[in-house]
């Protein structure tokens, strides 16, 4: 299975070449949090600068858009735009004129939008009648908005998936796209992630950090990250996603032995030696994890790919999603004329529900 | 607010839940957010999982509590039935909100007869597809191919399906769109189709994977579960649905459909596998 395009809004800004620009540069995008309506705990957070789903996708069909479905519509708009094809560029609002039953969609997400949520229980709750909520904001409560409103705005009539699977969504979600395509379920799949920053989900995280482990919090990111993958890449392919593996973590096991069994099973399924990673990317939001990657890898690996959590934050959902897009942008920027290098790369992810993930990739692929 | 209470807000949690009760280290372990339609789901990346080699055992499901977001957006589209759940029905008023869980364990015919396991029903295979139209309606024309993507996956043609398990949730948007794709893929005479949700009200998460416990064991018990509450068929929804009372039936595929909001459909088929 191969990636034949990806695109990201994120802190960075819309689209391929900002993130691009931003993760080679290793710049940090946390920023003092603005006072809006909402009062949120932060005083930083890495936001999709100036997101508003309205000025991106114009005013038909946004009115009662979320925030995260927003971010999922622009992202998947960028590798679905006839006009734009591969360019990963955000930016064309013009709805598909086609309907499309070949792409399928895989989208991860944290438990859809929070906000949305609890904004619409506190309705009922505060309203003068329980029944007293909007009814165009029921699908914002429903964890698959954003998939079916990508489905909606772009045209894809294919499978439609939303895997709630918190931060290593868009490594599992690559298994999932396999599966889909091996069935012949679809010919090609966007598969991806997404999260929103929001009042709710920042005071969600920070009630929930007192059980976390000690040390400074990583500020909250957002953004979302949408690959393109595909059996075969007749026109070159970004990478070869060569294995997917996961394990969970059982009470009485570490992070790190759980991580070095899913990353060395990975390998080995990838048929790669270890000795020939070039890059091993943690979600840098768990030392343990950096730390055993280092030790199975080498030290040099894990530097080769900034850690996107100390770029963009604590993304959610879409962090596996933007270590892979960085890992992407870094192979891309080494071996510009060269894609086809051959070089291996190991993306992890720990879910702190338990879930462990990792993807090999070969970057440049095949053809 | 307690950490423990806000911890429990990411959906991974759910099936993080089970991994953990069950131990299961060497586990995949995926929450499907498809709303209503996700346990059919859960059962078609279990049945591929298999399929491709990714997994030996697959514990497919889903699961859903009741919740004051979930009654009220059902009440304020109108949708909530005052007293009862009367898919098909002239009379129909809507839902009825419900809860539970339901899991399926798929393995291959090799792993199940190695260990002498006994075997309810065979996945045949699944389609799933996407309106892409409306964020909360359904799309007669999407539900019917979704249908026919799942009878083609499993090698069924139309007139060999016994029974369809309807995603029938006692709605005039649903019951009309549903009986009417039906009848695209199947004919004048479709076969006999049931809502389980005239039993169970409508499980959301949970209700196509309790659908689908539902139909292995109509096919392993040789019975039709009914559509109960029923008094006068909707002439819109022309199928037998099996009134108020069971019937014996030997069926060998059965059809079981999940619909969700969104437009995310997805449509399994069961047969009987014949134990030598």
């Amino acid at each position: 299975m191969y990636i034949t395009a990806w695109t990201a809004v994120s802190p960075y800004g819309l689209g391929r070449e900002a993130f691009a620009e931003g993760v080679l540069a290793r710049r940090r995008t946390a920023a003092a949090v603005l006072p809006g309506p909402r009062a949120v705990p932060d005083a930083r957070a890495c936001l999709v600068p100036d997101f508003d789903p309205r000025a991106v996708l114009g005013k038909k069909g946004t009115r009662a858009m979320n925030r995260v479905t927003g971010l999922a519509v622009t992202a998947v708009g960028a590798l679905v735009g006839r006009d734009t094809g591969d360019a990963g560029d955000v930016g064309g609002t013009a709805r598909a004129d086609e309907p499309d039953c070949d792409t399928a969609l895989v989208l991860g997400t944290t438990t859809g939008s929070v906000q949305s949520m609890m904004d619409f229980t506190r309705a009922s709750l505060t309203g003068e009648r329980p029944f007293d909520v909007e009814p165009a904001v029921i699908p914002n409560s429903v964890m698959n908005c954003a998939a079916a409103q990508c489905a909606i705005w772009h045209r894809l009539e294919g499978p439609n998936t939303t895997l709630a699977c918190g931060r290593p969504s868009a490594l599992l979600a690559l298994a999932y796209a396999r599966r889909l395509l091996l069935g012949g379920r679809a010919r090609t799949v966007l598969c991806g992630a997404a999260e929103e920053y929001s009042s709710a989900r920042a005071w969600l995280e920070r009630r929930s950090r007192s059980v976390e482990s000690a040390g400074s919090p990583v500020p909250l990111g957002e953004g979302a990250a949408v690959l393109r993958v595909e059996l075969g890449a007749p026109h070159g392919a970004l990478a070869e996603v060569l294995a997917v593996e996961s394990r969970f973590r059982l009470p009485g096991t570490s992070v790190a032995e759980v991580v070095e069994a899913v990353a060395r099973t990975a390998v080995e399924q990838a048929g790669i030696d270890r000795r020939e990673v070039w890059a091993a990317v943690s979600s840098g939001l768990c030392d343990e994890e950096t730390g055993v990657l280092g030790e199975l890898f080498g030290a040099r690996t894990v530097n080769q790919v900034p850690l996107t959590a100390e770029l963009l934050g604590d993304t959610g959902a879409a962090c596996a999603a933007f270590q892979l897009t960085a890992t992407l942008a870094v192979a891309a920027y080494e071996a510009p004329e060269a894609r086809c290098d051959g070089r291996i790369a190991v993306v992890t992810s720990v879910d702190r529900e338990g879930a462990v993930t990792a993807a090999v990739l070969r970057m440049g692929g095949a053809i | 607010m307690d950490p423990r209470l806000t911890r429990r807000v990411p959906a991974a949690r759910l099936s993080a839940a089970v991994a953990l009760e069950l131990g299961l280290a060497d586990a995949e372990v995926v929450t499907v957010g498809t709303a209503c339609s996700a346990g059919n789901y859960a059962i078609g990346n279990g049945l591929d999982a298999i399929r491709v080699g990714d997994a030996d055992f697959a514990l497919c499901g889903g699961a859903d509590a009741v919740c004051r977001k979930t009654f009220t957006a059902f009440y304020r589209l109108g949708t909530i039935a005052p007293d009862c759940c009367r898919p098909f029905d002239a009379g129909r008023q809507g839902i009825l909100t419900g809860e539970g869980a339901g899991v399926l364990l798929l393995e291959s015919l090799q792993s199940a007869e190695a260990r002498g396991a006994r075997i309810y029903a065979e996945v045949l295979g699944y389609g799933l597809n996407c309106d892409a139209y409306h964020p909360v309606a359904p799309n007669q024309a999407s539900v019917a191919r979704c249908m026919r993507l799942a009878l083609h996956d499993s090698g069924v043609k139309p007139q060999e399906v016994d029974l369809i398990s309807a995603h029938g949730t006692g709605t005039r948007a649903n019951d009309i769109t549903e009986t009417q794709a039906i009848r695209d893929v199947f004919g004048d005479s479709p076969p006999r189709t049931v809502s389980l949700k005239s039993m169970l009200g409508h499980t959301m998460g949970a209700a196509s994977a309790l659908g689908a416990v539902a139909c292995s064991l109509a096919i392993a018990g040789r019975f039709i579960p009914p559509t109960i509450n029923h008094v006068s068929t909707d002439p819109l929804c022309a199928i037998d649905c099996v009134p108020n009372t069971a019937v014996e039936a030997d069926l060998r595929i059965v059809q079981n459909n999940g619909l969700a909001f969104g437009g995310n459909n997805a449509v399994v088929v069961l047969g009987r596998h014949e134990q030598l």
